[in-house]
């Protein structure tokens, strides 16, 4: 027999998978974040929807070698890209 | 030409959406583009704008060779030293300087902008697009900030493209009182605007990496949720119509990564924020669009009152902390040149529309605030040194930085002239009237003041010539009627002309100093910016000039020494750091002066009109309670703010 509790139509699941986790990992107690990612934004509160941002290569590695191996294209074009 | 780079643990979803680790359509957010502009049709930075950057540079280079050639055949005159090769090296590159200053000027008035028909043309708006408008605060007066907010919404109210925008205000303050006044008078513009669930706020407990930190901050937490972001300062306003025409351009140009607006100065009193925001007014589109013409596809970013792509900004310009510790070390202070540079390096477009009105931005009141920003600008620009052989980055972004990097530096350039004049007579070789053995009788040295004369009206002339030809182009084109008419135009002109005479010692010694501190390896730190400083006291300017009285008196007592003849020479920079505390005290007054009009003084822009509206209002005694907080918000929401429509 079917419980009430069993008839309730399911919610939508607008959480992603691991996204909670990764809202943890980012400080998910902050009280700016929304608890439901920019589902219905309430007010004050930033939408989460994560993006990553790497960091970029701006300095040439020190040393002769180092130099020597920055100029060789393959590492070369991986610095470029900030890899 | 290498492509946007996709970060570690970047994938793509069916949508083709690049998102971090796999996360879903950002988050319940359907990608509102194509996936982000791939510019693989961008070739390099087109002929005519290498034509440009071949002729300024040459131009710049032939004028500092004619300087150098003047003041040599001068200092020889009487005999050959040392001292006359450095003050020769000193004026070729001083006169580069200026020289390059005068070409942008001149490329800018023999080009005009595309036509705003043909420009909207390309810019068919797909309508589809949201952009995040970045409020960056930091210890500001939340009212003043806050009202400026409102204005902007319901400026882009007017637009009817309002819901595809939203405001973020990204607080770094640290004051606890003006935190919490952040918190009351964020509360009050949800009521009052009717952006409640599209205008948030958020206050940062870490302030790592600063300006750029925080937006930083803003992008990793939220940036997939916008396909763009207007980042504006704190003082920032920008009209609803101007950041729409922003975002269908960047709709319209795949690769476009940044689109940089040249914000007017508005709201100056003071004498000195006057004369300031006429320049920014009256010279700043000429310089602009010479610049324009010549930036190619690596134009420049100066932090505020411009809109970027956020994949793109994204993906290129997470900022690493240099090595060390500051003024070199540490986090990169001006940001602005090098996310430019780096959204460059991923192959973006970056480039500055002159034309686009409705930005604005507030300056400095008088020459000490001036002089506080600038010393965090030179320590920014000089930190670049240590970017210059930065990977893959494109030769322009490198020559931009060296741009910078000297905008601090030629200053020393003059005073090592001046420095090296008074002190020329001491490395003199003795005067020799019998050169020629066995000649009976004296040789005097020719006279080559021409040639002295000669290099000071070329040198004045590259100071003054530009704008000069920058109010004639006006008087021609019509401008200048928004400057209060022709003549009154040339009379602001003259009188600008007079007052910057007076005051580059002054700057002259300010930037001699920063660049003195720096070398030394102190730091500026991260101090609030002094918005809207005005009168300064006698007594307050003496306590930041003094020193500069004093130098001026030194180097005065060495001239009459060692060089009397030099004295006429050198007053004109003499007697301005002699009375340095009269000039900052009496520049920092208010100006009702029928000079230096501008449009904006002349006919208020509308969303200027709406921030002064709304901030009489939230500023009046009974809209504030004892501690500051506003009283009981508006019961409609937005109802007060369409009463301006």
């Amino acid at each position: 027999m079917m419980t009430r509790e069993d008839r309730t139509i399911p919610v939508p699941r607008l959480v992603p998978p691991g996204l909670a986790d990764r809202r943890a990992a980012l400080g998910g107690t902050d009280t700016n974040v929304a608890p439901i990612p920019n589902a219905a934004p309430v007010a004050g509160t930033l939408p989460f929807a994560p993006m990553a941002m790497p960091v970029q290569v701006l300095e040439r590695p020190r040393g002769l070698l180092a130099a020597m191996l920055a100029l060789i294209p393959g590492p070369a074009r991986r610095a470029e890209r900030g890899l | 030409m290498s492509a946007p780079a996709s970060g570690p643990g970047h994938d793509r979803n069916t949508a083709g959406q690049e998102t971090p680790d796999g996360a879903s359509e950002t988050c319940g957010i359907p990608p509102s583009l194509p996936p982000a502009g791939r510019p693989d049709m961008i070739k390099g930075p087109g002929a005519r704008a290498i034509m440009l950057r071949a002729l300024a540079l040459t131009l710049s280079l032939t004028a500092g060779c004619a300087g150098f050639m003047l003041f040599l055949r001068f200092g020889w005159a009487d005999g050959r030293d040392a001292m006359d090769m450095l003050r020769a090296a000193l004026i070729f590159a001083a006169t580069c300087w200026l020289a390059w200053g005068a070409v942008q000027a001149l490329a800018g008035l023999t080009t005009r902008p595309p036509r705003m028909s043909e420009r909207m043309a390309q810019a068919e708006p797909a309508g589809l697009g949201r952009c995040a408008i970045l409020v960056p605060v930091y210890n500001e007066d939340p009212v003043t900030t806050f009202a400026r907010i409102a204005a902007m919404a319901r400026s882009l109210d007017l637009t009817g493209q309002a819901e595809r925008f939203h405001f973020a205000i990204l607080s770094d303050t640290r004051e606890a009182d003006i935190s919490a006044q952040e918190e009351d008078w964020f509360r009050h513009l949800l009521a009052e605007t009717g952006w409640q669930g599209r205008i948030f706020y958020r206050r940062r407990s870490d302030n790592r990496g600063r300006k750029a930190g925080n937006i930083e901050d803003f992008i990793k937490r939220s940036g997939a949720a916008y396909d763009f972001a207007v980042i504006l300062d704190a003082d920032s306003l920008m009209e609803g119509e101007t950041m729409v025409e922003m975002l269908r351009l960047m709709e319209a140009q795949p690769d476009l990564g940044l689109l940089q607006t040249l914000p007017r100065v508005t709201r100056a009193n003071t004498l000195f924020g006057r004369v300031m925001q006429f320049s920014a007014a009256f010279y700043s589109p000429v310089f602009c669009r010479g610049l324009a013409m010549m930036q190619g596809r690596t134009g420049p970013f100066w932090g505020h009152n411009a809109i970027v792509r956020m994949r793109a900004f994204a993906d290129s310009c997470g900022l690493p902390e240099l090595r060390g510790k500051p003024p070199f070390g540490g986090h990169v202070m001006s940001h602005d040149y090098v996310e430019a540079a780096l959204l460059a390096r991923a192959g973006w477009t970056v480039r500055v529309d002159d034309d686009l009105g409705g930005s604005y931005e507030e300056g400095p009141g008088n020459v000490v605030a001036h002089a506080k920003r600038d010393r965090r600008w030179a320590q920014g620009n000089l930190q670049h040194a240590r970017l210059l052989t930065a990977p893959g980055l494109k030769p322009w972004s490198r020559f931009i930085f060296v741009q910078g990097i000297l905008a601090y530096v030629s200053p020393v350039f003059w005073l090592g002239f001046l420095l090296a004049s008074i002190a020329a007579p001491l490395f003199a070789p003795p005067p020799d009237y019998f050169p020629v053995e066995y000649w009976p009788f004296p040789v005097l040295p020719v006279s080559e003041a021409s040639m002295a004369i000669g290099l000071a009206i070329g040198i004045f002339g590259l100071l003054f010539l530009p704008k000069v030809l920058i109010w004639l182009d006006a008087a021609i084109r019509g401008r200048s009627s928004g400057f209060g008419g022709r003549i009154r135009a040339l009379g602001s002109v003259l009188a600008e002309l007079l007052f910057s005479s007076l005051l580059a010692p002054i700057f002259l010694m300010y930037q001699t100093r920063a660049l003195w501190q720096i070398l030394r390896g102190a730091d500026a730190g991260w101090p609030a910016q002094a918005r809207g400083e005005g009168q300064l006291s006698l007594r307050a300017a003496w306590a930041a000039s003094h020193w500069i009285v004093s130098s001026g008196g030194i180097g005065l007592f060495l001239a009459l020494w060692l060089s009397p003849a030099l004295v006429p020479w050198l007053l004109p920079v003499l007697a301005p750091m002699l009375i340095a505390p009269l000039i900052i005290s009496w520049s920092s007054g208010h100006s009702h002066s029928g000079l230096f009009r501008t449009p904006e003084e002349m006919a208020e822009p509308p969303v200027l009109a709406l921030h002064r509206l709304i901030l009489d209002r939230w500023q009046a005694p009974e809209a504030k309670d004892d501690s500051g907080a506003p009283v009981a918000a508006h019961t409609q929401p937005g109802a007060v703010l369409a009463e301006h429509a």
